[in-house]
């Protein structure tokens, strides 16, 4: 008996064994690459009980901003069974059913004194995990900004880098016909919502540009009937002249710390050249001295170089020059016979620009380690493309039925979206930098 | 000769299984060269994944969640061409080489 059970025990511990040496012979498997899909996400309207909240739609506005991005897919509203509003009331299998990898819901309630709360959580569908939650104090009149914080927030959790939703773009709009026209200088947020006239004027306005602190624009106006260089300060419409030299005073772009600007000035010949100004004391610094046209200028991240377009090689190209007097410039772009209007991206590694391919204008970014070029917009005649500043999306102007109207691209090329702009003609957007953190 | 035939169909599961998994994987711009996850897969007869688990992970949060989320929705795993070839425990190794 005894022995019977001592060999029962023996062969079950060498089955075991053997078991367990099996579980480590286990199948191993390598996965170098992945998909570019997006993130399939439930984004489920906030219960809202409050009149102060003018009827804002907060889970429409994330859902807008996040498949503009590319990287995500919101499941369409009319799937939806439940609408929880509470991470603890989130029911995980049912909402996986749907093959969700995440589930954002929220609420909107009062606050003190008139403002608006929204608060929102983040569920991670997979493991169940509510992975974030935020409280965002808004005023009636920031309340599209906190709904972009929301888009913001969930993009950093998911994708593990910034968002750039609450942020904000200026752009010029061009209304009625010729002879009486209409320019205005606009500020709106990034979806193009909450559009304001920052400036106006029956003659030209151009080239806006954004300060690195995000309150000040520049840009060209030709309101006292020739070029000149204007600073705005965007908050107060507080705003000032600073060149208006004989000729061409145009193409302002800010240097990283605010403290001068990347001009194109003509010389008495009329030929246009990069200039530095500072803000401090309007003092001039000529960086090129080519007889060829330079202009279009702007910094590096870093505030070291210059990236500007030249045709002194006999067709426009992109050329890097130190931010300095006389400075040696290097041609950069070699892929076509026209690239124009360069911008650095936020890392300093990738230039947009506009190329001419297959005879349309499009917007194409060109790694400057590689040399790489490609082509993310379609044509025919885009231009002025603006790096968002996480550096995942760029905004451009483009020609739809002989009219101007922005759009975004993502950094891949994948996804397009349009800008609703409802002012007439819109041209030369520009993509602002972050703002500071709502109180 | 049997080992030579089971190797080659244990090899064609894999690739199998890779494919899916790889299918999957909506990487996020962390997830770059340099990243090495591994995630123990545990699986039933016929595919289903009961179980991931990252043994151990340079990324973050991010890459830890798309890792997850790329193995779960995998499930079910294709089956291997040879019943005899199933494995419950899997080893899986995210390794993005660009």
């Amino acid at each position: 008996m005894t022995d019977r059970r001592t060999l029962i025990s023996l062969a079950c511990a060498l089955l075991g064994a053997l078991g367990a040496a099996r579980a480590h012979a286990q199948l191993r498997i390598e996965i170098t690459s992945g998909v570019t899909d997006p993130i399939p996400i439930a984004i489920v309207p906030f219960a809202r009980s409050v009149p102060g909240d003018g009827g804002l739609d907060v889970a429409a506005i994330v859902q807008r901003d996040l498949e503009g991005s590319g990287r995500f897919r919101a499941m369409a509203r009319a799937d939806m069974i439940e609408t929880p509003s509470r991470a603890a009331d989130v029911v995980v299998p049912d909402w996986r059913t749907g093959r969700n990898d995440y589930i954002v819901v929220g609420r909107v309630a009062p606050a003190a004194a008139g403002a608006v709360q929204i608060e929102v959580e983040l569920v991670n569908l997979v493991n169940g995990q509510r992975i974030a939650g935020q409280r965002l104090v808004a005023t009636p009149g920031s309340l599209r900004e906190a709904a972009h914080r929301v888009s913001d927030l969930v993009y950093e959790k998911v994708l593990g880098v910034p968002g750039a939703f609450a942020t904000r773009i200026a752009y010029v709009a061009v209304g009625g016909q010729p002879p009486r026209q209409t320019y205005t200088l606009i500020v709106a947020d990034a979806d193009g919502e909450g559009a304001r006239t920052i400036a106006e004027s029956p003659l030209p306005l151009m080239s806006p540009a954004w300060s690195t602190d995000g309150e000040w624009l520049a840009y060209v106006s030709f309101e006292s009937r020739a070029s000149a260089i204007w600073l705005q300060q965007v908050r107060t419409g507080e705003r000032r002249r600073l060149i208006a030299r004989a000729g061409i005073n145009g193409s302002p772009a800010f240097s990283p710390d605010d403290k001068r600007l990347a001009i194109t000035l003509s010389t008495s010949s009329g030929n246009l050249d990069v200039y530095l100004i500072s803000l401090a004391d309007g003092a001039l610094t000529r960086v090129t001295s080519d007889p060829a046209i330079d202009t279009e200028a702007v910094f590096s991240p870093d505030g070291r170089s210059l990236y500007f377009t030249s045709d002194r090689a006999g067709s426009p190209q992109i050329y890097r020059a130190d931010a300095v007097e006389n400075a040696v410039a290097k041609r950069v772009t070699f892929t076509g016979s026209y690239n124009a209007r360069a911008r650095l991206s936020p890392d300093g590694k990738q230039l947009a620009m506009v190329t001419l391919a297959g005879g349309a204008y499009r917007v194409a970014v060109q790694d400057l380690a590689s040399g790489v070029v490609r082509q993310l917009s379609k044509g025919p005649l885009d231009e002025s493309p603006s790096f968002a500043p996480n550096g995942a999306m760029l905004i451009y102007a483009g020609r739809e039925r002989g009219r101007g109207v922005l759009a975004t691209v993502s950094i891949d090329g994948l996804t397009t979206q349009r800008l609703k702009a409802d002012q007439g003609e819109v041209r030369e957007p520009v993509w602002g930098p972050q703002r500071p953190k709502m109180q | 000769m049997r080992a030579a035939r089971a190797s080659g169909a244990g090899a064609q599961w894999r690739d199998l299984i890779t494919a899916k998994i790889m299918s999957e994987w909506r990487r996020p711009p962390t997830a770059r060269a340099g990243i090495v996850c591994t995630v123990q897969v545990t699986q039933v007869p016929g595919g289903e994944v009961v179980a991931a688990r990252i043994l151990s992970c340079n990324g973050d949060a991010a890459v830890r969640q798309s890792i997850e989320a790329a193995v779960m929705n995998a499930s079910p795993l294709p089956p291997p061409p040879d019943p005899a070839l199933f494995e419950r425990n899997l080893e899986v190794v995210f390794k993005p080489h660009d």
